[in-house]
């Protein structure tokens, strides 16, 4: 042990003489500090002019500061193991001392390098928030960041590329080959992958670290465990004597294998076969991304009364859910579709226990041939996402967020009724606000958890649940009661912007296109939702906006903007608010049965636009939506498959999928809006409004095709830019 | 310290370098291994010090199997290889001192690398930059970490290859300072050096032992296989009977120095040097001996 420490203190006294060692440490050092702004300049939307807080500087340089970190430190790792070869030193070297030791000693003192510099650039990168940025830094915030994204990482990579070093004994090769292990990670979308940048784009404001900070300490856990593997087996096969890569194993097995080396490989290389296979979070279940589903027409669901209960330290979720179908006894079985995260506990049927068979995302309940069947399920369990980076539904500390389509609430496949009854309860901490589907009914406290009662009646069983510590303010938008959920953070923010003004003035400018608001018996509820899921949503009566569009930086003032970028953006930013509200009409209150192009997407974009165009600057607006759809629309169908989409089957799976869904996508939510404009066009501003405004009164709680649709306006596929 | 060498084989991919070596070396004592290029010498040193491995024989350090025990023995071990670099970014202090780290030394090291320092007489050049010294002062810093802990064998290769004499002799005497208490093993080119301080010698060739013993008897097998003669210009000596040592230019021809199984007798036949005899070993094929060096 005092050997160990006279070492260390030995090998870092003459670390810091070296002068690649100081260049090293300037570089990481002027690059992570580089990254301050990385964040807010960026060119994806969501981050471009985030506020800056703690959360933006800190997440943006540790970002940059884990790339260098991860790169330089390699380097150095090997270019520090390999000085005695290259120098012809090793010789001597060896005659006075074992050389595993004295690799362990340099391996660590490149580690207790990377301490020094993570935490100088953390402190550098402190101090220029507080002085020069003038925003009081949060120390912890800070000190989490740099350590999980720079430190970790940084440590990884040092025995990472050392072991590749031994293993491979070439400077040029394992440093080639680090680097190609480097790009990879940092180039992949898996998240298992990711050791050296975040998943995440940014760390919520509104939602704390963790929804995504777990995928980052998992995946720096695996690959903790991989690295340590790859050392021990470089320690084994380091070269010794001048011998070759199997004479030196033998020797090495021989002499410095000791059982604790044997038992501590072996943990790690199962360990990161455990940790890789048996990956928690991520779905892998097809049927959450497939909106095809074919329902079971022989059932319908009239009742849905969910009752949940939220444990938010353990992320999971305890529910007993009755269901109510009439059904026309034709058939014995129900398919249910369910989160892979969820575990079946028990289910009831017409009151007596059934077995059933749980195949991780469907779930097959044998009923009798009845004309009325009641099921009862209850489950647990935590909610899986299809990828780290969006979220379809997390439970956390800080906020819950559990969209219908990650499966939270075990749907049946079956048809709806024309309406569908859901009473449900649903239990969570105190101190979160839960904002359920429909009408709150009451709200009960029992110790440190409240029960929030709901009642809604909807044509779907698209429900879900948003919980956060929000401030909630009613808003009049003429008869319609908007509630509006927002962080207290960002009540300043909204305020300046007058947001509530903006969301007010949409409600009213559909109410006056197209129609009142669908239901006078509950209110419109529009509620923030953390960055891990960007953009918005809307079902049943909610609509989520993505937290970054109540947190920019600069409040645009739209008559006297400066910056160009900043109406940019907070046109991006209403555009998506006007958007997702617009479909409480088109989607919720009248539902275009898609057959593509006809969309709600396509009329949730056009009244997005139309809105726009009544408040923004005309030719702005026009760049900003009808010249950029045309845009895209025009790249789509130039493209090769688009005019060629028989060769599309040959084509593998996965890269069909993708073709097919990217065209899809540039159909229902950029074609269709262009299809509208020509209607527009065709029929005059003043009559096509008043034929979407009947459309909307007529077909209210409905679906409407787009035959129906055409017919209505009396225009023809032709007419509106269609073959 | 006894070591112990039996039977020890050695041979690169085709190259068979170390032959049926057996040797045995007792504290305390200097040797000299001396042999042409090629022969094995510093073959037969890294193995000494445990950094190359061979195919059969054994080498015993106190009876105990060397690579056994490697890591106790290099706490015992001085060494400095024929071709090495020192860590060119670090001044002699420095290095010098972080050698006696990595040699494990902690109490009073200050001492002991100042002692070092001294005793190889790079006291001048302690602030220097390694990178800036010259070849035979950084010979001195290698010598000097060689014997930071004391050792009981000291194994050098080479250490006087390209110095001038003076410094040649400034080392020599280092080494038979330091010999009282030890084992001291060094190869070399120049039987000077070997003459004036080692007590044994041991004469490598092709991977052989042809002589291994005190440097007298070397040279007593030599007498009578040494002579002088001189041969006028037009003549010619015989160059498949005789090993030439030397030919000396004279005012009617050449004086040449010969070696040879057999000296004729026109020849004016003169006592061995160390070096006549080792020539004349070398000439005396096939000759494996064993013969152990003992003061
Ligand atoms: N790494 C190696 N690979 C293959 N052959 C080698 C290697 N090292 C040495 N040899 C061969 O082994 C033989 C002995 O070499 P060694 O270096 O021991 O000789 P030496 O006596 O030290 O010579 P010198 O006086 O030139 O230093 C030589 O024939 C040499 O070519
Ligand atoms: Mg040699
Ligand atoms: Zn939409």
């Amino acid at each position: 042990m005092k050997k160990g420490i006279l070492l260390l203190k030995n090998e870092l006294r003459i670390f810091f003489k070296n002068k690649i060692v100081l260049a090293s440490i300037f570089l990481i050092i002027l690059v992570t500090i580089a990254g301050i702004n990385s964040i807010e300049n960026s060119n994806e939307m969501s981050l471009h002019g985030l506020m800056k807080s703690s959360v933006t500087v800190a997440f943006g340089s540790a970002k940059y500061g884990s790339m260098i970190g991860a790169f330089v430190l390699s380097f150095l790792t090997i270019f520090t193991l390999n000085k005695d070869k290259r120098k012809k030193s090793e010789e001597i070297i060896n005659s006075c001392t074992n050389s595993t030791t004295l690799i362990s000693v340099r391996l660590i003192s490149i580690i207790i390098l990377a301490v020094i510099v993570s935490f100088v650039s953390m402190l550098l990168v402190f101090f220029t928030q507080k002085l020069i940025i003038g925003i009081e830094p949060n120390f912890s915030v800070y000190l989490y960041t740099f350590s999980l994204m720079m430190l970790w990482t940084s440590a990884i990579s040092v025995l990472l590329s050392a072991g590749l070093y031994l293993i491979i004994d070439s400077f040029d090769i394992s440093f080639l080959i680090s680097i190609i292990i480097f790009f990879t990670s940092i180039s992949s979308s898996n998240y298992l992958l990711k050791w050296v940048t975040p998943s995440a784009t940014v760390f919520s404001d509104f939602g704390g670290f963790s929804p995504s900070g777990k995928f980052i300490v998992y995946s720096k856990l695996l690959w903790t465990v991989i690295s340590i593997s790859i050392f021990i087996i470089g320690i084994l096969f380091k070269r010794k004597c001048s011998e070759g890569l199997l004479k030196s194993f033998r020797l090495n097995t021989k002499t410095s294998l000791n059982k604790l080396t044997v038992l501590v490989l072996i943990i790690c290389l199962t360990g990161s076969i455990v940790l890789y296979t048996k990956e928690p979070y991520i779905s892998n279940s097809s049927l959450l991304a497939d909106n095809n589903l074919i329902n079971n027409e022989e059932f319908a669901l009239y009742e849905i009364n969910p009752e949940i209960s939220f444990d938010t330290v353990k992320s999971s979720l305890t529910a007993t859910v009755n269901y109510k179908f009439s059904s026309t006894g034709k058939e014995d079985s129900i398919n249910f579709i369910k989160n892979d995260g969820l575990k079946v506990l028990k289910i009831k049927v017409n009151g007596y226990d059934t077995p059933f068979k749980d195949e991780n995302d469907m779930l097959k309940v044998p009923v009798p041939k009845d004309k009325d069947i009641s099921i009862q399920i209850c489950y647990e369990g935590n909610i899986k996402n299809l990828s780290a980076g969006s979220f379809a539904g997390y439970i956390d500390k800080e906020s819950i967020y559990l969209l219908e389509n990650s499966y939270w609430l075990i749907a049946p496949v079956t048809t709806p009724n024309d309406f569908i009854y859901s009473y449900g309860k649903i239990t969570a901490p105190a101190d979160l606000c839960v904002v359920p589907p429909g009408k709150l009914e009451n709200v009960t406290k029992s110790g440190d958890t409240k029960t929030w009662q709901y009642s809604i009646k909807t044509n779907s069983i698209e429900l879900g649940v948003f919980a956060g510590k929000y401030k909630k303010e009613v808003l009049n938008a003429g008869d319609v009661n908007v509630e509006f959920y927002y962080s207290p953070k960002h009540e300043k923010y909204i305020n300046d912007t007058n947001m509530q003004n903006y969301i007010c003035d949409i409600v009213s400018f559909y109410e006056e296109s197209f129609g009142s608001y669908y239901t006078t018996e509950y209110p419109l509820k529009i509620v923030e939702t953390s960055i891990y899921k960007t953009g918005g949503h809307s079902s049943a009566n909610v609509v989520t906006v993505s937290e970054y569009m109540f947190n920019r930086n600069e409040v645009c003032n739209i008559d006297n903007y400066e910056n160009p970028y900043t109406l940019d953006t907070f046109m991006h930013d209403i555009e998506i608010i006007a958007h997702e509200i617009s479909h409480q009409w088109w989607g919720t209150g009248v539902n275009a049965a898609s057959e593509c192009p006809w969309s709600n997407e396509g009329l949730a974009n056009y009244s997005a636009y139309k809105y726009l165009c009544k408040d923004f600057p005309e030719e702005i607006v026009f760049g900003f939506t009808v010249s950029s759809w045309q845009w895209y629309v025009n790249k789509i169908e130039k493209g090769y498959y688009f005019n060629h989409q028989d060769e599309l089957n040959n084509l593998k799976s996965d890269l069909k999928y993708g073709l097919e869904m990217e065209m899809k996508k540039a159909a229902l939510y950029y074609k269709m809006p262009l299809c509208l404009i020509e209607g527009e066009k065709k029929l005059g501003e003043e009559n096509f409004l008043n034929v979407l405004y009947n459309i909307y009164t007529n077909y209210t709680n409905k679906n409407i095709s787009f035959n129906e649709f055409l017919n209505t306006a009396n225009l023809s596929k032709e007419d509106i830019g269609l073959e | 310290m006894r070591i112990e060498i039996n039977n020890l084989n050695k041979s690169y991919k085709n190259v068979k370098a170390l032959e049926d070596i057996n040797l045995e070396f007792e504290t305390p004592s200097i040797v000299g291994l001396i042999g042409p290029n090629g022969a094995g010498k510093t073959t037969l040193m890294r193995i000494l010090v445990g950094q190359l491995l061979f195919e059969c024989g054994s080498i015993t350090v106190d009876k105990k199997d060397i690579l056994k025990d490697i890591n106790n023995f290099k706490k015992k071990l001085g060494y400095l290889p024929q071709d090495y670099e020192l860590y060119n970014e670090l001044n002699v202090e420095e290095f010098i001192d972080y050698m006696a780290c990595l040699k494990g030394i902690h109490t009073n090291r200050k001492s002991i690398v100042n002692e070092c320092i001294e005793k190889t007489n790079i006291t001048n050049k302690r602030k220097a930059k390694i990178k800036s010294l010259s070849g035979g002062q950084k010979q001195r810093v290698g010598i000097a970490q060689a014997l930071l802990n004391d050792p009981e064998i000291l194994i050098v290769d080479e250490p006087t290859a390209g110095l001038d004499p003076e410094e040649r002799i400034k080392f020599r005497n280092i080494f038979s300072q330091q010999a009282n208490k030890k084992i001291v093993i060094l190869s070399t080119h120049i039987i000077d050096d070997v003459e004036s301080i080692c007590n044994k010698i041991i004469v490598l060739n092709k991977g052989k032992v042809i002589y291994a013993g005190n440097p007298t008897k070397l040279i007593k097998e030599a007498v009578n296989h040494v002579g002088i003669i001189e041969i006028p210009f037009e003549d010619k000596i015989d160059e498949s009977k005789f090993k030439i040592i030397s030919a000396k230019l004279t005012e009617n021809g050449y004086q040449y120095r010969v070696v040879a199984e057999n000296i004729p007798d026109n020849f004016e036949k003169v006592s061995p040097s160390l070096e006549d005899a080792y020539i004349y070993s070398m000439q005396k094929k096939d000759k494996s001996v064993k013969i152990k060096v003992k003061s």
